[in-house]
């Protein structure tokens, strides 16, 4: 007997154009990655035949594909901090929903704050033009489920 | 002639108190042993020493609403792993070892070898591909020694008041009676009532006793998972389980694990 699965086309990712609200940006996306890493370090002392490691501390980073598209509030101009990159370097919040728009018992939400740290546009002669970007953690990764 | 193959689809996996083989597809358990170099002057082949070992614990599952077994309660997935080390406030957890029990093999009955270690969350990768299922790699960190044991109890049934010994007569053989102590895992995934349980691998030389305490876990009041190494007892090849239960029948699922070490 299996659980009810989740589907990935149901996800949502809104992040900030700038130090503002988030805005959604799901309608050009096709694959979301949000990466925990926790850090633990070795902390074995002598005698002892198997490693011990201690946990440090924790950072996130999140993968984000997309087609490209450009445009007032899509995708190109949200993720280049507006039309005159004015906030490209800027501190952006982020939501990220693994099974639609909650928070609820199942439909967590999980947000935070983060950098973009690289957005590679590729364009394909015999293909539809993609967009990756990568954000990097910059603060407490919440995970919210009310 | 070959052995009869072991299919993987058969595995199952507990990740602290949570069995999550039911939404989990893919598992591997790595030991890594550390070498190092000690070729001196005037050899022509490397010699290696052996300095110690570690074990990592990639598992693969899928993102579910539902907590296993029973898939009644509402309940993500991913929480089976961030619930391992961080907090209702989104902190990390100040130690946050948990045990994982690894049975790879076919049947995962009493008797049938199992892996188990204390562990910590290392990394975790929740994917939703457009046109996919959500999806969750997650990687622990072993901390501490591996056990190479034996399942010793596997059981989803009424429990009394009183005490119940699994098995109900004799014990399990653990293969080798151990030089230095008992090392132990228990994951108590389903419990229907509040009561307490008092839970102790118990061991001696011989399978017809008699028996004393070898491991006696923490208080169990709700689902659980633990993970105990005991050095004040070694030498016995046979364990067997203790389950007291200080209040009313209820039902209990678990698995408990042991080695002699």
């Amino acid at each position: 007997m299996a659980s009810t699965r989740i589907v990935g086309k149901d996800a949502v990712f809104k992040v900030a154009a700038d130090t503002g609200a988030v805005v959604d940006i799901s309608a050009d996306g096709n694959e979301i990655t949000l990466n925990l890493e926790l850090n633990n370090e070795d902390g074995t002392g002598f005698g002892v035949s198997w490693r011990e490691f201690t946990l440090i501390d924790g950072t996130f980073s999140i993968d984000y594909a997309s087609w490209y598209a450009t445009g007032t509030g899509v995708i190109d101009e949200v993720l280049m901090g507006g039309p005159t990159m004015a906030t490209l370097f800027a501190k952006r919040l982020f939501e990220f929903h693994p099974n639609g728009v909650g928070p609820s018992a199942t439909k967590p939400k999980y947000s935070g704050s983060v950098f973009l740290a690289s957005a590679p546009i590729s364009a394909n002669r015999s293909g539809i033009t993609t967009m990756r970007a990568r954000f990097s953690g910059a603060s407490q990764l919440a995970r919210a489920v009310a | 002639m070959a052995s009869p193959r072991i299919a993987g689809k058969n595995a199952r996996l507990y990740v602290a108190d949570v069995p999550l083989y039911l939404d989990a597809f893919e598992a591997e358990d790595q030991i890594e042993l550390n070498l190092e170099d000690g070729t001196p002057f005037g050899a022509d082949w490397r010699e290696m020493t052996l300095i110690d070992g570690q074990i990592s614990f990639a598992v693969n599952a899928f993102m579910d609403t539902k907590r296993p077994p029973d898939f009644t309660a509402d309940y993500v997935t991913d929480r089976a792993y961030w619930d391992t080390a961080i907090d209702g406030s989104n902190n990390i957890k100040a130690n946050p070892n948990v045990p994982v029990i690894f049975v790879p093999g076919a049947a995962a009955a009493r008797g049938d070898p199992a892996k188990f270690l204390n562990s910590i969350l290392g990394s975790l990768a929740i994917n939703t591909p457009r046109s996919g299922l959500g999806k969750l790699r997650g990687r622990f960190a072993a901390s501490g020694q591996y056990g190479n044991g034996f399942i010793i109890a596997q059981v989803e049934q009424s429990f009394p008041t009183g005490v119940t010994l699994i098995p109900a007569s004799g014990g399990t053989d653990i293969k080798v009676a151990g030089t230095t102590g008992v090392m132990a895992a228990i994951c108590v995934y389903k419990k229907s009532a509040g009561a307490t349980f008092t839970i102790k691998v118990q061991d001696s030389t011989t399978s017809g006793g008699a028996y004393g305490d070898a491991i006696t876990f923490d208080a169990i009041t709700a689902v659980a998972a633990q993970f105990k190494r005991d050095l004040s007892d070694a030498g016995k090849q046979f364990h067997r389980v203790s389950v007291n239960n200080a209040g009313s029948a209820e039902t209990l699922g678990l698995i408990i694990v042991s080695t002699n070490i």
